[in-house]
């Protein structure tokens, strides 16, 4: 911390996680804040440049790398989306594989997420590590639902970072029956220790707040969404086929960030557990619903500090959907479906564990890409988390700038975003200027 | 003799910063059965989780220190005591996830009894594929040693 001149001006400085990159920078003048500018580096925007000119079943393999942390999303909305495309539909058992293996990713992120990223929030620790020495036990039961997610990953997706068993039409190779059947013990575990995480994370100390935006989600036929064809919204004034978004979320470039921004043309919107939760909470499987109920959560939840409630929830289901999907497992007839190339336009998206994560491709008859289009959930709920800065730094404007820093931070946790890969992730900058 | 464990961490379309992975290819192009390979993104949980277990890991990353790209640092844990220790933040371009695996290993006792962690000094952190000369040529020098280390 420096002090000049009577300004004051903090910095928390510290990697350069070359996943995601994102600073901070709020200024106070004469007491009242007069600026809140988040910038998060974005990996989508090289990709979408270095995706064109290359084979239509290329996708899946070079978009897992955008994210260490959720290669599944990028493979999912890629492979759809190729998919769409050609005009192939993959549905049945392969589907459902697929489902399998995004619900690993789902576990394998929100645990991540809730115990080493979220909770030190909640229970003031400054990170996973002072955590874990205080409450070993607790996080032990973390890292186990972690590795099961891992584990799912492993036997459905051939490893578990950027799998490499994931291709359009399908899979290169299916899993055995026995390898799947062996996870259940461990899903049955996982399961009750996601209800006893729900009931963990509820007994936190929540900040409230209501946010004023619309809750933005892929909507459920049937089952809670993890692929989809449509996107609603709680309000139900968005409610569109994924071909129409790109006519209703616009990515504008903001002055103070290299990202692009979304913006819906109805206003200022999220996409993530809340929206999701929201927007569908009729489709969670019975149990997760009654530890929503367990948690105090009604049918909606606006307050993103309680976003880790709604994640545990997710975890439950997750779990839940994965014992469901290996109990009426039957092996597709062939690993893959053909995807015969052809001239189009496709679009495809799916619910990463941190939103809704959106894809299209323009390819010619050849198969080659002709442009392609990549929105993450990150850059969706940039803007409201600006929104939410706002709000919580003028609540809290009294804090000195260690507090409102942690506070800060906690906030943009809120939104799991890519960038909180690590536990301090932001050059954060807090100035206090006189005029 | 429980093979050696050898995790590459990195990002293979960031350049230089995906020279941990270069070595896990190229290791595995050479086959070494003494050692087993595997990619990780640098994630702290993963690592913990990863080298969980093992006797002897080595793990290589790309680091930011200021030196010469291509320079080659090198730094030694045994019984969770650092020969050197790394300077915790600065070093890896994952050095969170680096550092912090190591502190959360130690916290919940899950280090491995003997961690070797390379890190090789980027150039060239920008958008795309392939490897700065001087990196390159550290990732040759490098995969010898352990080749020949493992011999």
């Amino acid at each position: 911390m420096t002090h000049q001149n009577g300004n004051r001006s903090l910095d928390v400085h510290s990697l350069a996680r070359v996943e995601g990159e994102g600073a901070l920078h709020v200024t106070i003048t004469d007491g009242e804040l007069t600026s809140v500018q988040l910038n998060i580096y974005e990996p989508p925007r090289f990709f979408e440049a270095f995706l064109q000119g290359r084979a239509y079943t290329e996708p899946p393999d070079i978009t897992a790398r955008i994210c260490g942390i959720c290669p599944v999303a990028y493979q999912m909305s890629a492979c759809l989306a190729i998919e769409d495309a050609c005009g192939v539909v993959v549905d049945g058992p392969l589907a459902a594989l697929r489902r399998l293996l995004y619900c690993g990713e789902w576990i394998e992120s929100h645990v991540l997420h809730i115990y080493m990223l979220h909770a030190p929030d909640f229970l003031g620790y400054d990170g996973a590590i002072s955590l874990a020495r205080d409450h070993r036990a607790i996080v032990e039961r973390g890292l186990r639902m972690k590795k099961l997610g891992n584990r799912l990953l492993e036997v459905i997706g051939g490893r578990a970072i950027h799998p490499i068993n994931v291709r359009v039409g399908g899979f290169y190779r299916l899993p055995e029956q026995a390898e799947l059947e062996d996870l259940v013990p461990e899903l049955e575990w996982a399961r009750q220790a996601a209800l006893d995480t729900v009931e963990w994370v509820a007994g936190f100390p929540i900040p409230s707040y209501e946010g004023e935006w619309e809750l933005v989600a892929l909507a459920a036929e049937g089952d809670y969404p993890i692929m989809g064809r449509r996107i609603g919204s709680v309000s139900g004034r968005l409610a569109i086929p994924i071909s129409e978004f790109s006519d209703h979320i616009h990515e504008e470039h903001v002055a103070h960030s290299n990202a692009l921004h979304g913006r819906w043309d109805g206003g200022e919107y999220i996409v993530g557990p809340l929206a999701r939760y929201s927007l569908n909470h009729a489709a969670l499987p019975e149990v997760a619903k009654q530890a929503a109920a367990d948690a105090g959560l009604s049918a909606e939840c606006r307050n993103p500090f309680q976003s880790i409630v709604v994640r545990a929830v997710e975890l439950v289901a997750a779990c839940d959907e994965a014992l469901r999907l290996i109990g009426s497992y039957e092996a597709p007839s062939s690993p893959s479906v053909e995807v015969i190339a052809r001239a189009g336009i496709g679009h495809g998206a799916s619910e990463a564990p941190r939103g809704l994560l959106y894809h299209r491709y323009e390819i010619d008859e050849e198969g080659t890409i002709i442009s392609a289009t990549i929105v993450p959930p990150t850059s969706q709920n940039q803007r409201a988390i600006e929104h939410d800065l706002t709000h919580v730094v003028e609540a809290n404007l009294d804090m000195d700038d260690v507090a409102l820093t942690a506070r800060c931070e906690h906030t943009i946790r809120n939104y799991d975003p890519c960038i909180s890969c690590a536990t301090h992730f932001l050059d954060l900058r807090v100035d206090r200027v006189s005029s | 003799m429980t093979p050696a464990l050898v995790i590459g961490v990195g990002n293979p379309y960031r350049r230089d910063d995906g020279v941990g992975i270069a070595v896990i290819e190229r290791l595995r192009e050479v086959g070494v059965p003494s050692l087993d390979l595997v990619e990780e993104s640098g994630e702290p949980v993963a690592l913990v989780q990863r080298w969980s277990g093992r006797d002897t890991v080595v793990l290589v990353d790309a680091v930011e220190s200021g030196a010469p790209a291509g320079t080659l640092h090198r730094f030694e844990c045994v019984g969770g005591e650092w020969d050197v220790a790394p300077p915790a933040a600065a070093v890896s371009t994952h050095g969170i996830g680096v550092a912090e695996a190591v502190a959360l290993g130690d916290a919940l006792e899950c280090l491995p009894r003997h961690l070797v962690l390379y890190g090789i000094e980027v150039g060239d952190v920008g958008n795309g594929v392939g490897l700065s000369p001087e990196v390159a040529a550290a990732l040759d020098t490098l995969v010898d040693d352990l080749v020949e280390a493992a011999r």
